[in-house]
């Protein structure tokens, strides 16, 4: 192969580089962007999530080593249970991957940084203040207490009175603002961010994994967003959404908890997955055999874990032929975690030299036993009638501990043995390493493996105490002592990391041998050069590429722009096509994510006034943070390698900014179609309350028309606007004037329907049509709120002379929310107006 | 006679100990004798799934060379990870539809008794519909007959309970706003235990009830008991309890049936002596356990709806309570 | 040795690699909607049983000819959805991917559909 920079490079590019990416020092630190800086922050508040939930889980297992305990009392127990649980998926396991996700990908794909290093920092610190006030709670008396699953109408006021569910729906929002962020750093960093030529076939099987991870959050979390909206709009203003009595439905919560709350338990195991995935062909010397089926078991154990969520309602009295509809898609996803077992076994085989058992081996052998048997009783779970007996049982709390604790805490720790040799000087002692694993995994084979007998005889989940004579003691006595050997394991880690781990350059790279691009030659830069790529295993199939790459002879190897760049190139064959040019560090992204938390924090515990003002700095902060961004083409055409010239700036469909609002707009999309599935699950259960019967009947035509024709008109100014844009013949005042009758014609819309529906005496309180009517507003009002603030912002970037027809991103993100925000509620009049009068 | 014979199981199980009386491996009753044989089914398949990968795992790890290279292609992969997931899969899955399909509810319960339970926080109220319409109150314990089926009819009337008797029969859901119903058919004599399976808040840990299975005589007999009215109270030390449970307030939540206590927020008493359990299931009921609860209900059942009563002196509550032991 | 830019839209590339899975979430979609509705509904004309197992076996069919018709001719299959690929390597990866997700959707048809079969349309079975 052709090296694309093969001549000597000019001394200083590496010290340019240092200085351009260098890490701000002391309390200045929390102003960096870098992934690997705010990753390792990010980690390490995921792991300290991981030790105190499991400080609880401890704390349970004492009380319930024998019956008729009194240890600790029941009030506190039931907010330890629903602590450690809401702490373990939301705090620790999603965030977790996401800092994976964060750290290695770049590194993975040598790409210098994610595309939107801001954003990651400011997810990351709204989650890290919002996580920690979240969990402290629980030293105060203030913690939630409905658990984790949080089922109306347990939580709603009259049952949960007290501030202390509104604290679960706030941790919650949290990571739906962190996990959605990711989602689009993630879905955009693996498709844009790859080196030239690394196409979808050759991409690590980590990438592949994080790839779909984000695609399922894009699909599953906004179903739990809806539902904490919803949920929080009952207890706060009582539009009964889960009353029975008034036409709503406590099942509906368990619908849209699940068709989050499943994919959710494949989101945490997939990167998982992905982890071991890369460490298995490392230890054994020899690329993955199988590669395609692992990448196919990986897209259908993501689509199938979608077709899963009624597997938890099968005790609820739905008929019997939807849950084996269900039971057969349960038993779909088992396939493809079959595919994978046997894929790394084949891999352990397919070595020349055997498999080396290093800590990272152990734990992942570990992961193979815990996950097989975890997945065995999935399969059995799946079995409807065997479920009549074990739901709600210490069987399922096995059966899911092994999958989570087997399917991601044991690659998590074989990742953290693997991995720190890449973030440490020193890494992790082998000889303690034996210690932990054999600590922890029979800790946990002997804390958990006798539960699945407790749950078949008899015993509930979620019990504070149990009568001592009912033949559960010696069980439970046995798993609370392999909790502690566990926890024992966890701890003798801990003192390791203490000891050894020290942030830096490590003084052996590449320790494992291993084939893919995060052990080339590493600085806070990333890779000197960004290498091309024509394998899965580049290092071992291209001795000499650390020693290229580190002399700079492949593609950018310096900093044309002279700031933070990287080589964005295209999806499907990784083509080089642009250069993005990255923000470095600054105050606006933690200032934001400080108030955001603050904003939410204080609404919770009800400080309206000082919440709002939190709110409007938040605003203003991002506000500021994006102003510098959309630097516009002055920086022209810049050399990547000899004789390839790229530009530093793109707009339109192939620009990485279009592509994040694509993936928001998806994520809206799926929120508004939950919005579509409960308005007619609660038709449904509860026709009897449905305008145009059981309610007032919706406004004369005359108003959802004048609304669609405000709104397609406002779609239609914007088109001209976008063809106008730039244009010297088109007066500044006339495009400005156009812009704010755009916003005017889509609030003016938004008016109109809130008050038709307001004319018609019809309430949100009265019943749950009248609240899935005012809902569709509420939707409709948070685009309209959204849009306001973009289009002000647009206004505010023309007028500057920031935005003209070919630096014009910020116009065009406005332009497609706008659009969507128009094609979401034309179908919304349709079925808000519409539906009644089908029916009717 | 016909009482001590419907005591004997309750002797039995003094004898015994509860352990195995709630227990899904030890079924008395229709729907969990097959769920019973599923789960052994299930178990036995599981273990022979998760050996068969430990031994390729290990002769990947440890085997021969030639060993080795056998299970090194893709080959081991398709056959492993598709072809006997699909073939063992299908069978499994044919064998639970057809399980399901097994469990359709018998012709026969129509008409001839239905038991009503609501699950309340958190407490069972009970409530038998013979074949005359008659409804037939009482609490926190279920008296069936063996050998023939029986529907339950599920109902919450505030948070999600789930109804489980685990030797009998799977859980179903008690969901506000939703009637289920489900067909129990115990084919043993003998005591069982359920309890309550969906976490509802505060003491969920605490809502039990016990299942008494009698042959058919005896459940007519007891169910013609059951329907009477109370019985008033014999001795002088009764008689000033059941004036001091009139004069105190219980009877705003409590049923006596041919008293004055006509309240019925809480349980019906009126032959709350006579059952195995009180406060569903928590405590062991005697004289002595009525004393402790009504003093103490918030230390016994912490958050439980009924406040503690310490208004009364040691020898009220021992009145009170031989009053209600009395309640048979 | 880099070619401009220009490849196949990433819609047809995604659409094209996850056909068959996109079948079984309609499927699904399809026969636990029609079976809810009418279960719940309960007021058709015709017999709520006859109703669901016609449906449920004519879109399982249907599925089912479609999942074979990407399994079979992945090439055509390419080409309606305007996926062309030029490159052998990335060819090959992509159909061996679309047919054996299109095969594990089949499994999932089969299972689900199966189940009409066997079980009682509406009746809740305790």
């Amino acid at each position: 192969m052709e090296l694309p920079n093969p001549d000597p490079r000019p001394r200083g590019e590496v010290r340019e580089l240092e200085r351009i990416w260098a890490t701000p020092r002391g309390w200045r630190l929390v102003t960096a962007v870098n992934n690997t800086v705010i990753g390792l922050l990010y980690i390490g508040i995921a792991f300290l999530f991981f030790l105190m939930a499991g400080v609880l889980a401890l704390i349970m297992r004492a009380q319930l080593a024998v019956g008729d305990s009194r240890l600790i009392d029941q009030d506190l127990y039931n907010q330890m249970f629903t602590v450690h649980g809401t702490t373990m998926m939301f705090l620790f396991a999603v965030p977790a991957v996401e800092a994976l996700g964060v750290m290695l990908l770049p590194q993975m794909l040598a790409a210098r940084d994610l595309p939107f290093p801001r954003l990651s920092a400011f997810a990351i610190w709204a989650y890290v203040v919002g996580g920690l006030v979240f969990f402290s709670t629980i030293f105060y008396d203030l913690s939630p207490k409905g658990g984790w699953f949080m089922y109306p109408p347990l939580t709603l006021t009259e049952f949960s009175p007290g501030d202390n569910a509104d604290f679960w729906l706030l941790g919650i929002g949290f990571i739906e603002i962190s996990a959605i962020a990711g989602a689009i750093e993630i879905v955009v960093g693996t498709l844009r961010t790859r080196p030239p030529g690394m196409s979808l076939a050759q991409m690590p099987i980590f990438a592949w994994t994080m790839l779909i991870f984000a695609s399922m959050i894009m699909f599953a979390f906004p179903a739990v967003i809806l539902a904490t909206m919803m949920l929080e709009i009952e207890r706060a203003f009582g539009w009964p959404f889960f009353t029975a009595a008034l036409g709503g439905d406590p099942l509906l919560w368990q619908h849209l908890f699940w068709f989050f709350g499943h994919p959710e338990v494949y989101i945490i195991f997939l990167p998982a997955a992905g982890l071991v995935s890369m460490i298995v062909p490392t230890m054994a010397r020899t690329p993955l055999v199988g590669y395609h089926l692992i990448v196919v078991a990986l897209i259908a154990t993501g689509f199938f874990s979608f077709g899963l969520w009624v597997h938890h309602m099968f005790t609820t009295g739905i008929p019997a032929l939807s849950l084996a509809f269900f039971s057969a898609a349960s038993m779909a996803v088992a396939v493809p975690s079959g595919i994978q077992v046997f894929a790394w076994i084949a891999t352990i085989a397919a070595g020349r030299e055997r498999f080396r058992m290093m800590t990272p081996s152990l734990f992942i052998l570990g992961f193979l036993f815990i996950f097989t048997l975890g997945g065995l009783t999935g399969v059995m779970v799946a079995m409807v009638p065997f479920d009549y007996q074990v739901h709600d049982t210490y069987f399922v709390v096995a059966h899911f501990h092994y999958v989570l604790v087997g399917g991601f805490v044991f690659p998590l720790f074989a990742a953290f043995y693997y991995w720190i040799p890449l973030f440490s000087r020193r890494p992790l002692s082998e000889r303690l390493g034996r210690w932990v694993f054999w600590l922890m995994f029979i800790g946990f084979n002997v804390a958990f493996l006798p539960m699945h007998l407790t749950g078949l005889k008899g015993m509930p989940r979620r019990v504070w105490t149990y009568p001592g004579d009912m033949g559960w003691d010696l069980l439970n006595t046995i798993s609370t002592v392999g909790a502690f050997v566990l926890g024992a394991g966890v701890l003798v880690f801990l003192v390791d990391l203490i000891a050894r781990f020290r942030a830096g350059e490590p003084d052996v790279e590449n320790p494992w041998g291993a084939g893919t691009l995060e052990w080339l030659p590493n600085d806070v830069y990333s890779t000197r050069s960004i290498p091309h790529i024509t394998s899965r295993e580049p290092l071992w199939d291209r001795p000499s590429l650390a020693r290229e790459v580190r002399d700079g002879h492949h593609y950018l190897p310096n900093a044309p722009t002279g700031g933070r760049e990287t080589i964005v190139t295209s999806p499907i064959h990784a083509r080089p096509q642009y250069i993005i040019q990255m923000p470095g560090p600054g105050w606006p992204p933690f200032l934001a994510a400080v108030f955001t938390a603050a904003f939410f924090l204080l609404l919770t515990v009800k400080i309206v006034t000082v919440a709002v003002v939190c709110g409007v700095l938040a605003i203003a902060f991002v506000l500021i943070w994006t102003w510098g961004l959309d630097p516009g083409p002055s920086k022209g055409m810049i050399e990547i390698a000899k004789g390839v010239r790229l530009p530093t700036y793109m707009t339109g469909p192939k620009s990485h900014s279009w592509w994040a609002m694509v993936v928001l707009m998806i994520v809206a999309g799926s929120l508004y179609f939950a919005y579509v599935f409960s308005y007619l699950f609660l038709w449904l259960v509860s026709p009897e309350v449905w305008a145009p019967a059981g309610s007032p009947a919706p406004p004369p035509a005359f108003w959802p028309t004048s609304t669609a024709v405000l709104l397609l008109s406002g779609s239609v100014l914007i088109w001209l606007i976008s063809r106008r844009l730039g244009k010297l013949a088109v007066s500044p005042f006339a495009m400005s004037a156009a812009l704010l009758l755009s916003l005017a014609s889509l609030i003016g819309a938004l008016a109109l329907e809130l008050s038709g529906h307001l004319m018609t005496g019809l309430s949100p309180g009265d019943n749950a049509y009248g609240a899935m009517v005012y809902l569709g507003v509420v939707l409709f009002g948070q685009l309209a709120f959204a849009l306001t603030i973009l289009g002000l912002y647009t206004l505010a970037r023309y007028l500057t002379g920031k935005l003209d027809g070919v630096r014009r991103v910020t116009f065009d993100n406005y332009m497609l929310l706008y659009h969507y925000a128009v094609a979401q509620s034309l179908f919304g009049l349709g079925l808000v107006h519409g539906f009644p009068r089908l029916i009717g | 006679m016909s009482l001590v014979r419907s005591m004997a199981p309750l002797a039995l199980l003094a004898m015994h100990g509860c352990a195995g009386i709630q227990s899904a491996l030890e079924p008395t009753g229709a729907e969990a004798e097959r769920i019973n044989v599923l789960s052994w089914v299930l178990m036995l398949f599981c273990a022979a799934v998760l050996a068969g990968v430990c031994a390729i795992a290990a002769a990947a790890l440890f085997g021969g060379n030639a060993m080795r290279a056998r299970l090194s292609g893709e080959r081991l992969v398709i056959g492993g990870g598709i072809i006997f997931p699909f073939l063992s899969l299908s069978v499994l899955l044919s064998y639970g539809f057809y399980l399901m399909g097994s469990n359709a509810p018998v012709i026969d319960t129509d008409g001839r008794l239905r038991v009503e339970v609501v699950g309340e926080r958190w407490w069972w109220r009970v409530t038998y519909i013979d074949e005359d319409g008659r409804r037939i109150e009482s609490a926190n314990e279920i008296r069936l007959p063996v050998g023939r089926p029986v529907e339950i009819q599920l109902t919450s009337a505030d948070v999600i309970h789930s109804f489980w008797v685990p030797k009998l029969a799977g859980k179903l859901d008690m969901i506000p706003g939703r009637a289920n119903s489900m067909t129990l058919h115990v084919t043993e004599a003998g005591i069982s235990r359920g309890q309550c399976a969906e976490y509802c808040g505060g003491p969920h840990a605490l809502m039990a009830f016990f299942v008494v299975a009698m042959p058919e005589v005896e459940f007519a007999a007891w169910l013609e008991r059951e329907a009477a009215d109370a019985q008033p109270p014999s001795g002088a030390e009764a008689v000033t309890g059941q004036a001091l449970f009139q004069s105190s307030g219980c009877v705003a939540c409590h049923r006596v049936r041919g008293t004055v206590a006509q309240g019925t927020i809480g349980p019906d008493l009126t032959h709350v002596g006579s059952r195995y359990s009180l406060a569903a299931g928590t405590l062991e009921n005697d004289p002595a356990a009525f004393a402790r609860w009504i003093r103490d209900s918030q230390h016994v059942k912490p958050e439980n709806l009924m406040p503690s009563f310490e208004i009364f002196t040691e020898g009220e509550l021992d009145q009170l309570a031989l009053y209600l032991d009395q309640l048979r | 040795m880099i070619e401009p830019g220009k490849e196949a839209p990433t819609a047809s590339a995604v659409f094209f690699l996850v056909a068959g899975p996109i079948l079984w979430a309609a499927h699904l979609l399809v026969v636990y909607g029609v079976q809810s509705v009418t279960c719940a509904v309960g007021n058709s004309a015709v017999a709520p049983s006859v109703l669901i197992q016609a449906s449920v076996v004519l879109v399982t069919l249907g599925a089912i000819l479609l999942l074979c018709f990407g399994l079979f001719f992945p090439g055509r299959l390419a080409h309606m959805l305007g996926y062309e690929m030029p490159e052998p390597h990335n060819r090959t990866f992509s159909v061996r991917v679309e047919r054996l997700l299109s095969l594990l959707s089949l499994m999932g048809v089969v299972w689900s559909g199966t189940s009409v079969f066997l079980i009682d349309v509406c009746g809740l079975l305790r």
